[in-house]
């Protein structure tokens, strides 16, 4: 190998794991996004899986690496929307324009995502624990709803109504940490 | 925010709307910034739970098994019962030892002829048999007289 072929292949390393770091930093962010816009997580896995792609295939063109989230997001966005395109005759998907506004808003809102990712795990520590491991249960991939309510003896919507809680509840104590950080009373 | 509107917002996040109350999900999310914003506040939760989700790889059964609290009893009695046996190994074999090496050997006369000088003297105690029987029908005077050690 070629001191050129050698300094290709570390410049090709370096850019990798920049990308990789750029991206797992922001994908929860991300996640949060095409989430808000689709309720099913087969059809986020599938967005969130383009918008990585499309991402690592243009990152050489992104010059400013500080600018990497709004760039994403401007990524998820386009995507979304194709999803949207595809998909929209034979699901419940958010119109156009809605989907536009909530990225619009949310880019602007990336500081406090990830703001509210931090607090989020001192919030999900707090949660008793048999609370804590059926919501996560109840997305881990190949479990559905009704599936895990068979199992747990209860029904489909009290199951809902239990996800709905503890997500109010997480969102709640999220909200009261960022205030007492911001000062708030 | 309204509890109706909270609930279409969780209701699409569930993916359980109507057609009809997607309609009024729409009409929310375009006429209130609120609901935009609460909407990806709650998004963020369930993107934190998803990716947590993905890594779960505990087995759905052990959520109906009961919590550790009503199941600790099994658990001390498993640990219980495993420090007795292991108690018990360490008795026997202690014992096995214990029994190669206090027998009295020709080695030790002073030790044989304590033991025997002791069971004389328990010989001699006077403890009578219960009066219904004997002196040579009772089985406790036949121990005493016997000796406890092979001369």
């Amino acid at each position: 190998m070629t001191a050129v072929d050698q300094n290709e292949t570390t410049a090709a390393r370096d850019t990798r794991e920049d990308f990789l770091r750029l991206y797992t930093r922001h994908e929860l962010a991300l996640r949060a996004f095409v989430r808000a816009c689709l309720p099913h997580a087969a059809d986020v896995e599938e967005v969130l899986q383009e918008v990585s792609l499309v991402a690592w295939k243009k990152f050489a063109t992104l010059e400013d690496s500080t600018r990497f989230a709004r760039w994403a997001f401007l990524i998820a966005r386009y995507e979304m929307l194709k999803f949207r395109r595809a998909k929209a005759r034979d699901r419940l998907v958010l119109d156009e324009d809605i989907v536009d506004r909530l990225a619009e808003e949310g880019m602007e809102e990336a500081p406090l995502r990830r703001e509210q990712l931090e607090a989020l795990d001192h919030c999900l520590e707090k949660l008793p624990r048999d609370r804590r491991n059926l919501a996560i249960a109840a997305y881990a991939p190949e479990t559905s709803i009704r599936g895990l309510a068979a199992r747990l003896g209860r029904s489909e919507g009290s199951l809902y109504q239990l996800l709905a809680r503890t997500r109010l509840e997480l969102l709640r104590c999220v909200e009261r940490a960022l205030a007492r950080e911001g000062g708030q009373p | 925010m309204k509890p109706h509107e909270l609930d279409l917002l969780h209701g699409h996040l569930n993916g359980t709307l109507s057609e009809a109350d997607f309609g009024g999900l729409q009409a929310l999310l375009r006429a209130s910034a609120e609901a935009r914003r609460t909407l990806r506040a709650l998004a963020t939760v369930d993107a934190k739970l998803q990716s947590l989700g993905s890594l779960n790889t505990m087995p759905t059964q052990l959520l109906v098994m009961p919590a550790p609290s009503r199941a600790r009893p099994l658990y001390q009695w498993l640990a219980w019962s495993s420090m007795a046996a292991a108690a018990a190994c360490v008795a026997l074999a202690l014992m096995g030892t214990l029994s190669t090496h206090v027998k009295p050997s020709p080695s030790r006369p002073d030790l044989a002829a304590e033991i025997r000088s002791s069971q004389n003297a328990i010989g001699r105690l006077s403890v009578k048999p219960p009066s219904l029987f004997p002196v040579w029908a009772s089985p406790t005077a036949a121990l005493l007289d016997q000796p406890r050690i092979p001369q």
